[in-house]
């Protein structure tokens, strides 16, 4: 590990230093704008060279206009996905080790500077320790760069401006034979030395309890999660409502200082939270509602913009977002949309639906997505294009196929209330 | 120079010590392939079967009862069919990358090498395969364990060549002539390598000749690619051939390593310094080979590595182009000429210190003022009673003591590891131990109400969730959250420790007269092969430098020969100092084994050691012998190896008349024991776990 880090060091590319406060592509994390997807899912990145996605156990590069999946592999003596036989699969530089038929194997990439991260262990319930891996964005090679101490799990995880943000997670017997769930949020320089540090984690002198830390996310030299802490209460103190007990809140740290606010302040009333954030037009963007978000999918929330700091918070008027709708966006275009609603079945199928508001807020499309909602709606990528990738339903719910699904944004104008196009780029059947 | 190149090998031919050791290293690579290869399946169907397997390549299908041959061939069928869309299709392959954004940016190396991979492949398109037995060639593919009885023997030989006659103070006469200073140095070098590959040629076809027996190498002629593990090899050979080039390479790495050995012979005038710096330069060499892939950036590192070199699968089977300044050169290619420049580069730089030097051991400033501080400080070291002395010998005089403060530094920092917090990725693993502290031990009506309250305890958690859950109350998320999330803290830890006492039920013990154990905490020690292995390791080289000095020392100062004048006085002096070397054993065992030992006392602190094995849940052991008695087994075990090794290198250093010797070559059986061991996944208590347990059949 140590090794790793000292080569780390040599082969690193320029860092993170003297980037404005705002989107820098390349470098920053890439749902930066757009707080409402986990990393750890994230199956598709941007770089340079074009689209990267993770899909069947091997990452690809999607070809420019032709579409076509280009492993990335840079070597013409290697079989990539039809390879047969595992030690030669292993040499494959595209190839992830795992195995994403597999439903358990919720792996995802991210892209920062030349290169692409993969959070990885060797199966869920294993003692494996889990190993950050690091792929060259010209498929020219593949290595492990980092190893956890078994036992520690990461779950949420990003890469921003060549750091490495998890969240860590690792239970401990206590010396009274109490299990402790030790949660913990992280950093791991990328370019030079490597050294965990930790940026948040149980306050021992606080009388309340760490709970748990989620909704990894960073734009500019902002970072930003969800926490959760609660009373320290023993089971048998539970009463009937335990709300006055937790208290949810979306934390913003600033990258250049170190200090760490929380976001919506007075906004945000007792036994609510902030639901849904993005940025937009450099500023933040969110809802407050209740934390089982029954006010996004059933009724009406608040709607606030701020400072990337969360300050200077007021109303955000500009655009009517509706009842059970709620927002998202990748910088260019901001898509308002119920499928949160149909998610939860609040609204029927057939009356999902996106509008698609530009940067004066006027609305410039209304795009319907009445498919069955089995494969999510690709707003990841960029202004041009968006890619899903992941799970196709079955009509009785069960995962039928691993697909890739691309959403060519210039007919953006042209929906006019029809129905999105998808084109497929890849489908795989999941092994029984 | 001729001459004296000839004199060096007649000396090395009338060491009869040198000639043994030379084949018993060759007798034991084949102990060593044959350990590794025991436990494999195609030892049982291809050796062990043989009259099934010839049968069934005679045509006799009946033969092949559990179709282990079949889908042998089936899975060379299919691999064949794939070696011909890897071979046909690599056009392809390289069009589309060539086209692709992949290659977007600086081309040059990456089309290079493409156009170098086509050009180096296209000669096996429409290349016929064959199906035939691959076990043989297959199984010599894989075994490359024999680099480190290679380093042993070099060992041996780098001492015999390079140390006897600088011991015995017998270059002082060179260094006052005038004439041939560089002419023994090339003796000596040339002595060295060529004994290296003598030594290699031996063991290879050694090795080739024991897979040819066992599993047999099918027709020679046919190409190396009908090997599966071949399929990247862009080089035209037959198997045949690919052997033999693997024992060319083989020899081209033995030369390397015999120079590279030969430098650090003649760089440094210490001996113990010499072997310090030769075996960092070792280890640095395989952890590198560790650390990097060959998918790595820094692969090239790895690539010109020694280790690398010695794997066939590796060299032969597996194609790659470095960058070598924009352009792609084999990985083969950039080996050979580095291994060249520096193995030629060793050599005359040995060569060259040997001619300024004569290895002429010349005190410096530091070593001269320790001495007059010895000297000074005589008084205190003049002991009469001589277990004593021949205690105070090894472990001051030659200051051993060193490397005891060493190992107990390593001890006290590995017991402090043990009490360092234990992490658990699944809250079913930690309450499962949380459980155990509370309950382990003699199960007592208590114990078993106590889990018994505990699953009414968790229960009723479920069934308030449950009641929530369909009450639908609007405030009531929270309270399930807690609930849910205690739930999910112990359930599972809870319901291990039940089938736990189901198993004990089902093997018809008496709960109230056996013990609730830790039974996850054991298997993990007991699984962790590698890790005891590195242990005895330590503590075996440890214990072989301590012990294999105590004879060697009084030979080399020339008084034995007064004291074999005395017979008493030789008999007391030999039993001090096999005393000493007893001592020295247990402290090394003790030192190297109490951090297993602290593993063992953290668990339980030994309460449950009463329990019957055979009431082990996970296990099948035999009845009659407790949890207490196998870990005693295995601990008096390891003693009693610890003092056959040491005892047994205090004979052979006697015997071999010098300490440097006899550490190399008892060190090296240990290292290459314990590379076994641990590639076949087997320890003392691994072996005694077997050979406790009820058979299946």
């Amino acid at each position: 590990m140590c090794l790793a880090g000292v080569l780390a060091l040599n082969l690193a590319a320029c860092g993170a230093k003297d980037l404005p406060d705002t989107y820098a592509a390349g470098s920053d994390h890439q749902y930066g704008m757009d707080f409402n997807h986990m990393a750890l899912v994230a199956k598709v990145q941007t770089g340079e060279r074009g689209t990267y996605v993770l899909a069947g156990g091997y990452i690809y590069l999607v070809d420019g206009a032709s579409g076509a999946l280009v492993p990335l592999c840079n070597k013409a003596d290697c079989l990539h996905d039809h390879e047969t036989d595992a030690r030669k699969a292993q040499q494959c530089n595209a190839s992830v080790y795992g195995d994403y038929n597999d439903e358990n194997s919720d792996l995802g990439i991210q892209y920062c500077n030349g290169y692409l991260y993969l959070m990885w262990a060797e199966g869920y319930r294993s003692d494996e320790p889990m190993v950050l891996w690091r792929f060259a964005a010209d498929g020219s090679s593949k290595e492990r760069i980092w190893t956890w101490e078994r036992g520690v799990r990461c779950y949420d995880w990003i890469v921003h401006r060549d750091v490495l943000y998890y969240i860590k997670e690792a239970y401990a017997v206590g010396a009274e034979g109490e299990v402790n769930k030790g949660i913990s949020l992280c950093s791991i320089n990328l370019t030079g030395p490597m050294q965990e540090r930790t940026i948040r984690e149980q306050d021992e002198d606080s009388e309340l309890v760490l709970a748990s830390i989620s909704d990894l996310n960073a734009y500019g030299n902002h970072l930003y999660f969800s926490q959760i802490t609660q009373s320290d209460l023993e089971i048998s103190e539970i009463e009937a409502n335990m709300a006055e007990h937790f208290f949810p809140a979306k934390i913003q740290m600033d990258l250049t200082t170190g200090e760490m606010t929380e976001i919506g302040g007075d906004l945000v009333g007792p036994e609510e939270t902030i639901v849904e954030m993005v940025v937009w037009k450099d500023k933040l963007l969110f809802s407050v509602g209740d934390v089982w978000t029954k006010k996004l999918v059933e009724e009406q929330c608040s709607w606030y913009t701020a400072d990337l700091d969360g300050s200077n918070a007021e109303p955000f008027t500009e655009v009517e977002i509706p009842a059970r709708y709620g927002i998202t966006t990748e910088g260019k275009y901001l898509y308002v949309n119920n499928l949160f609603a149909v998610d939860y079945g609040a609204v029927p199928e057939d009356e999902g639906e996106c509008l698609v508001y530009d940067q004066n807020h006027q609305l410039v499309d209304t795009v319907g997505i009445r498919f069955r909602h089995g494969v999510g709606m690709p707003w990841t990528g960029t202004a041009e294009e968006a890619f899903y990738a992941g799970k196709k339903l079955d009509d009785n719910g069960e995962i039928a196929a691993w697909v890739i699904l691309r959403w060519d944004k210039s007919g953006i104008g042209s929906y006019q209330g029809s129905d999105i196009e998808l084109d497929e780029l890849y489908r795989v059947a999941v092994k029984n | 120079m001729g001459k004296l190149f000839a004199y060096e090998w007649y000396k090395l031919g009338k060491r009869r010590l040198f000639l043994l050791l030379a084949g018993v290293l060759l007798a034991a690579n084949i102990v060593a392939i044959y350990a590794q290869e025991q436990y494999t399946s195609a030892w049982f169907y291809i050796w062990e079967q043989r009259e099934n397997f010839l049968r069934f390549q005679a045509g006799d299908t009946s033969a092949d009862s559990d179709h282990y041959y079949q889908k042998a061939v089936d899975s060379q069928l299919e691999y064949l069919d794939s070696y011909g869309v890897f071979i046909g299709q690599m056009s392809d392959r390289a069009e589309q990358l060539n086209q692709s954004l992949l290659f977007d940016g600086n081309r040059v190396f990456l089309e290079g090498n493409l156009e170098k991979t086509q050009r180096d492949f296209a000669p096996f398109q429409g290349l016929e395969l064959k199906v035939d037995n691959c076990f043989g060639v297959a199984g010599y593919a894989g075994y490359s364990t024999g680099i480190l009885f290679l380093l042993v023997f070099l060992g041996v030989l780098a001492y015999y060549v390079l140390f006897v006659e600088r011991d015995a103070g017998l270059l002082l006469l060179l260094k006052g002539c005038r004439r041939g200073h560089t002419g023994l140095g090339l003796g000596k070098l040339g002595t060295l390598l060529t004994g290296a590959a003598a030594y290699t040629v031996l063991q290879e076809g050694g090795t080739i000749g024991f897979y040819g027996i066992v599993y047999g190498y099918g027709d020679l002629a046919r190409p190396v690619q009908s090997a599966q593990v071949f399929r990247n090899c862009a080089l035209p050979l037959s198997v045949g051939e690919a052997l033999a080039v693997n024992v060319l390479i083989r020899l081209a790495v033995a030369l390397f390593l015999a120079s590279v050995l030969y430098l650090g012979g003649m760089a440094l005038r210490s001996k113990s310094g010499a072997v310090a710096m030769i075996g960092c330069v070792l280890g640095g060499l395989w952890g590198l080979n560790q650390v990097f892939t060959v998918n790595s950036q820094l692969n090239w590192l790895k690539c010109v590595n020694p280790f690398f070199c010695w794997d066939m699968e590796q060299t032969l089977g597996t194609y790659l182009n470095l960058n070598f300044f924009s352009h792609p050169v084999g990985k083969g290619v950039c080996a050979g000429v580095v291994g060249l420049i520096a193995g030629c580069g060793c050599a005359a730089m040995g060569v060259y210190l040997f001619h300024r030097t004569c290895q002429v051991r010349v005190k410096g400033s530091v070593e001269l003022a320790a001495d007059w501080l010895r000297g000074k400080m005589a008084w205190m070291s003049r002991h009469t009673n001589l277990l004593r002395f021949e205690g105070n010998k090894p472990l001051i005089q030659q200051k051993k003591v060193l490397v005891l403060l060493l190992l107990a530094a390593w001890c006290v920092w590995s017991c402090y590891g043990v009490y360092q917090p234990k992490y658990f990725g699944m809250a079913e693993d930690a309450a499962y131990e949380a459980y155990l502290q509370r309950w382990q031990g003699k199960i007592t009506q208590e114990t078993l109400d106590d889990i018994a309250e505990e699953r009414e305890r968790l229960n009723g958690i479920e069934a308030q969730m449950t009641q929530l859950l369909d009450s639908d109350q609007p405030d009531a998320a929270w309270t399930i959250k807690v609930l849910e999330a205690e739930l999910d803290m112990w359930t599972d830890g809870l319901h291990r420790l039940e089938q736990q006492l189901e198993g004990l039920k089902a093997r018809g013990a008496d709960l109230f007269e056996v013990y609730l154990v830790n039974e996850l905490a054991y298997i993990r020690i007991w699984r962790d092969v590698s890790g005891q292995v590195r242990e005895w390791l330590l503590g075996t080289v440890m214990m072989l430098i301590l012990v294999n000095g105590l004879y060697p020392m009084d030979e080399q100062r020339g008084l034995i020969a007064l004291l074999r004048s005395t017979r008493n006085g030789q008999e007391k002096l030999d039993r001090s100092k096999n005393i000493v070397a007893l001592l020295l054993s247990m402290a090394a065992c003790l030192m190297s084994q109490l951090p297993l030992l602290v593993r063992y006392w953290e668990i339980d602190h030994f309460t449950v050691a009463g329990q019957d094995l055979s009431y082990l849940t996970p296990y099948m052991f035999r009845s009659g012998i407790t949890l207490g008695g196998l870990l005693a087994l295995v601990f008096l075990c390891k003693l009693a190896m610890f003092l056959l090794v040491g005892m047994g290198a205090v004979q052979l250093s006697k015997r071999m008349k010098h300490e440097t010797l006899a550490t190399v070559v008892t060190a090296g059986v240990a290292g290459v024991a314990a590379a076994v061991l641990i590639q076949i996944h087997c320890d003392v208590t691994v072996l005694i776990c077997d050979l406790l347990t009820v058979p299946m059949w």
